[in-house]
């Protein structure tokens, strides 16, 4: 397993270099706009991107194949893909958490915040992983941009509806999404336990589709 | 007799193609080589025997392990070489020293090292730099890097100029050494396979049409060229294969089934290769 992550931040080495530029471009951009939510924004897409690139790297070189030939199971190969998800999770942690905490002074709101879009961005990779292993890494992005065009659409129908019903009053349609998803602890619960649950059924299932893959 | 490899009546059935009832052993100590023409069922035998794919029949053993169980420890002991070179080619020598010694318990970092300065492989410059020939020489590295005792090599010579390939074989033949060791290598390269194997298998169509030691085939087959008139004076049993051309026949036979009055040519594995594809019964 050492391995394979091994090589995945090392294939990955070079596109992280330019990551770090435009997080520290969107950093800057957050600070001239006091907006913290543009770092976040930024490891949101890394997080949901990153695996998918990942996978598309080695559909093109073939890597599985010859991985399949070394004492690696199916399944750690699976494995590996999982855990890159979760590194750059607490990657994305780390650093939306202590961009956020140093710009605004609240450290538990950054960490509120950047807790529930790193668990929403987990989701949509977790949900997507099975699909990039049944189709391959383009189609799995596609699923990605669908899903956040998805939750994007149903959020905002949400919102409307809720104000066409007169609920928020003279807010913008921005700060009531973001006061619908801080208002309480209990969303950020239930988007952390949802995307556990979807991270389990999502591995049992790409381990079932890769053990039949064949190369 | 132990085997590396046993397979026994394996089959596969793709939509256009069917490999059928291969079967064939490579005893340990031996090197066999496996020709064929492009879209024989090399590949396919080789993807089967590596668990890359499901077979619809038959069984598998390598390394007295049934091919499509997963074992770590058997395939610690495997060495592939595959047509292309399958490392990621923004990685350099050095990262992938570090990559294979995580994942290959036995891994041999020194000899890697040997291997990679005997072959003039640059440590730090990314693969992608690297010829394909280069890449190809990384890929044995990799492979007699980590005390394979068994090594499957896909066209591993392709790509690379006469002087290297030798070079290689020679490298290949000093694995050899240790009677435990064995080599299953498909190759185009009839030439290299005849420098250096024990065993040739002929696949065509995905039918085995032989196996056997190379020095038996060689010295058994022979080649007879003359007229139509000659041909039939050679006892048909004796004949395995004709060509029939402008300006006569030849014909694959069984040298000891020819009368000594016949002049025969010793053949090469090219020719007996296009005699099993090109000729006809009769």
């Amino acid at each position: 397993m050492k391995g394979l992550l091994r090589k995945e931040l090392l294939a990955l080495k070079s596109t992280f270099s330019i990551l770090v530029i435009f997080v520290l471009v969107y950093a800057i951009i957050g600070v001239v706009g006091d907006n913290s939510s543009m770092v976040s924004g930024v490891l949101a897409v890394i997080l949901m991107m990153l695996p998918a690139n990942s996978i598309s790297y080695d559909e093109f070189y073939h890597w599985d194949k010859y991985a399949l030939t070394m004492p690696i199971s199916r399944q750690k190969i699976v494995q590996s893909k999982y855990l890159l998800c979760f590194l750059l999770f607490g990657l994305f942690l780390v650093v939306g958490v202590t961009f956020s905490g140093l710009l605004d002074g609240n450290w538990a709101d950054a960490l509120f915040t950047n807790l529930l879009v790193a668990a929403m961005s987990l989701l949509m990779s977790v949900i997507a992983l099975p699909c990039m292993f049944k189709w391959g890494a383009q189609r799995g992005r596609l699923v990605i941009v669908m899903l956040c065009g998805v939750a994007g659409s149903w959020m905002a129908i949400v919102i409307i509806s809720l104000k066409a019903r007169g609920f928020g009053g003279d807010m913008r349609v921005g700060e009531m999404m973001q006061g619908i998803l801080l208002s309480d602890g209990i969303l950020l619960g239930v988007a952390l336990i949802v995307t556990a649950i979807a991270t389990i059924i999502s591995y049992r299932i790409s381990c079932n589709i890769y053990s039949k893959k064949q190369f | 007799m132990t085997y590396a490899l046993e397979l026994k009546n394996v089959t596969k059935n793709y939509t256009n193609f069917t490999l059928q009832n291969v079967s064939l052993v490579l005893p340990k100590g031996c090197i066999m080589g496996l020709i064929g023409e492009n879209g024989a069922g090399k590949s396919t035998l080789i993807k089967l025997m590596l668990n890359l794919i499901q077979r619809d029949g038959g069984e598998i053993d390598v390394l007295d392990v049934p091919a499509e169980a997963f074992s770590a420890e058997r395939n610690a002991h495997i060495g592939v070489v595959m047509d292309e070179c399958h490392i990621p080619d923004m990685l350099n020598v050095r990262q992938v020293n570090q990559i294979m010694q995580d994942i290959y318990p036995n891994w041999q970092s020194d000899v890697f090292k040997q291997l990679t300065a005997r072959f003039g492989l640059p440590e730090k410059s990314k693969i992608k730099t690297y010829s394909r020939g280069m890449k190809m020489k990384l890929s044995i590295a990799v492979a007699l890097s980590h005390h394979a005792q068994l090594l499957i090599l896909d066209e591993a010579t392709s790509g690379l100029d006469p002087v290297v390939r030798d070079e290689i074989l020679d490298i290949f033949l000093e694995f050899m050494q240790d009677e435990n060791h064995a080599i299953l290598m498909a190759s185009h390269i009839t030439s290299d396979l005849e420098k250096v194997c024990d065993y040739i298998t002929y696949i065509h169509k995905g039918h085995i049409e032989l196996s056997m030691e190379k020095d038996r085939l060689l010295e058994e087959y022979a080649i007879f060229k003359g007229s139509e008139e000659q041909l039939r004076d050679i006892a048909p049993e004796a004949i395995l294969r004709v060509r029939r051309q402008q300006f006569g026949v030849e014909a694959l036979v069984k040298r000891e089934q020819v009368n000594e009055a016949f002049v025969l040519e010793r053949p090469t594995l090219e020719s007996i290769m296009l005699f099993f594809n090109k000729g006809t019964k009769q």
